[in-house]
């Protein structure tokens, strides 16, 4: 009961925040468009930070760069995140917004002192996941970056600790934008020889990978039937990443990560994908599926 | 009792059928998987394009359901054993053999050969494999009618060759993707010929050096 009102009472906060955020915001807007001459005037008269407010909301995306982790459990720590700075409680000081890593939604919540160098805060994430942790960052002024660390309350967990600096970046889908060239002859990840994975035998993307767009044409067999199955398992998840997608599978953050357009905005873009989109993923589906089972295999 | 002793041309006939159950397990094994009955399974999961077509569908499972049954009656033919101690069983197992083929392997082949993966290339391929197989069938048994042994032999022996090609062409798809991890349906193209004109080219290999044999031993006896 006790804990019920609590996040009852947490909800409500959260409910505030946001509403008051989509106020002002509003009302700013109209100040905008109505009177821009005086929209300078009042912000420096009323609130000398208000503008820390607005500059500060948004996405921030980057590399994850681990201090601290367990060496022997993988080889490679890195990871895309985006931090997403979702309000600000101004009267209290308080931050609340969440981070996209790695296939996880975390949400966090604590204070913040604005400063001449920025916003400098110290949030939290709820604790009640093995890889929680909490995050020392200063948002720059004007929301340029978001630069810190974050650390694990577990330190068994395979990361511990990570750095990052992190660029301001709004979201967009995109279905034209094309996968960088240097992906093609990229190596895939392999989660089952992970320490082999440096070495030169292994899966390799080919060119084949640049030469489809799942996202803006309607693919036919004939296209997709003579791929190999890593070119075809990054041309179906490009449509995910173009969604902002965060993947859990290693393999396609490995992939994606280092794709400039690519940030990681949602765990579930499902109910985003286009008719055309679904189509594609299935038609492709069928042959990963096919040459997963059978490429290598007495058979067809 | 008499003393066991090694005969090579026992053993690797031994091997033969060792060798040859193996990949008849292995057959079995992939018409198990169409069991029961499933159009999205398997090969078929990339012949959706086609598969809603009730003739393909037809086609698909009675090839694939004839498949081990041909093999199976095929092999007991060659044996001299059988042949000459069990005349009927072999008379038996022909008709089972050819019925199997010439009914419903062969046209079914046909059909799927139309509508193959990969292209006019394996196709076409296919499609030949379909009418070769049919013909050489059907020859050795009008062959036999006739009570020409010889003719009859040689055509069974093309005919059982094309048959093999079911396992050898998968053989070959595996041996191929294992050293050179070439694109799918390049793969496709090349054992779609690979698989059965190499089966062919070698039994024609062995007639005509039994055949030189032959004459060489009839020129040597007329002298």
């Amino acid at each position: 009961m006790k804990y019920l009102k609590i996040t009852l009472l947490l909800f409500l906060i959260v409910l505030f925040a946001c509403s008051e955020g989509g106020d002002k915001e509003e009302q700013e807007n109209q100040n905008d468009s109505t009177q821009s001459e005086n929209s300078e005037e009042t912000s420096t008269s009323d609130e000398p930070r208000k503008g820390e407010k607005t500059g500060a909301l948004g996405y921030y995306t980057g590399i994850f760069i681990p201090i601290e982790f367990d060496s022997q459990s993988d080889v490679y720590h890195a990871n895309k995140i985006t931090i997403s700075i979702d309000s600000l409680d101004e009267r209290n000081k308080l931050m609340y917004g969440h981070s996209i890593v790695a296939g996880n939604l975390r949400n966090f919540s604590g204070k913040y002192i604005p400063s001449d160098s920025g916003l400098v805060a110290t949030v939290e994430e709820p604790g009640d996941a093995p890889y929680d942790g909490y995050f020392n960052f200063t948002v720059l002024p004007n929301g340029e970056k978001l630069v810190g660390t974050w650390h694990a309350y577990e330190e068994n967990f395979s990361t511990v600790s990570t750095k990052y600096s992190l660029e301001k970046k709004e979201f967009q889908y995109d279905p034209d934008i094309e996968l960088p060239e240097g992906i093609g002859w990229a190596k895939l990840y392999d989660a089952a020889n992970a320490q082999e994975f440096l070495s030169p035998s292994g899966e390799f993307l080919t060119e084949d990978v640049l030469t489809l767009n799942a996202s803006n044409t309607k693919l036919k067999t004939k296209d997709v039937e003579n791929m190999h199955r890593g070119d075809l398992e990054v041309i179906r998840n490009s449509i995910y990443a173009k969604h902002g997608y965060s993947f859990a599978n290693r393999k396609m953050r490995f992939v994606f990560d280092k794709v400039d357009w690519y940030m990681p905005v949602s765990i579930d873009v499902r109910a985003d994908l286009t008719d055309l989109e679904k189509e594609n993923i299935e038609l492709i589906n069928r042959y990963e599926k096919h040459a997963e089972a059978y490429y290598d295999s007495f058979g067809r | 009792m008499k003393p066991l002793k090694f005969n090579p041309s026992v053993f690797f006939q031994l091997c033969f059928l060792l060798c040859y159950f193996f990949f008849c397990v292995l057959m079995l094994e992939i018409t198990l998987q169409y069991i029961p009955w499933d159009t999205d399974v398997a090969f078929l999961r990339i012949k959706q394009d086609y598969i809603h077509l009730w003739y393909y569908e037809l086609a698909f499972f009675i090839h694939v359901f004839s498949s081990f049954w041909i093999l199976l009656a095929g092999f007991t033919q060659f044996s001299k054993k059988i042949r000459k101690k069990y005349p009927k069983l072999h008379q038996r197992m022909g008709w089972l053999y050819a019925l199997l083929i010439l009914v419903f392997a062969a046209p079914s082949g046909l059909v799927m050969g139309i509508y193959a993966n990969g292209g006019f290339e394996s196709q076409f391929a296919f499609c030949l494999l379909a009418v070769l197989w049919f013909y050489f069938t059907l020859e050795a048994i009008l062959k036999i009618r006739k009570g020409n042994l010889s003719a009859h032999q040689k055509f069974m022996w093309r005919s059982f060759a094309l048959t093999l090609s079911a396992i050898t062409l998968r053989a070959w798809k595996y041996i191929i993707v294992f050293t050179f991890q070439p694109r799918p349906m390049d793969v496709y193209r090349i054992v779609a010929w690979l698989g059965w004109v190499l089966n062919l080219l070698l039994i024609e290999i062995y007639f005509f050096y039994k055949e030189r044999q032959k004459k060489n031993f009839n020129l040597q006896s007329q002298s």
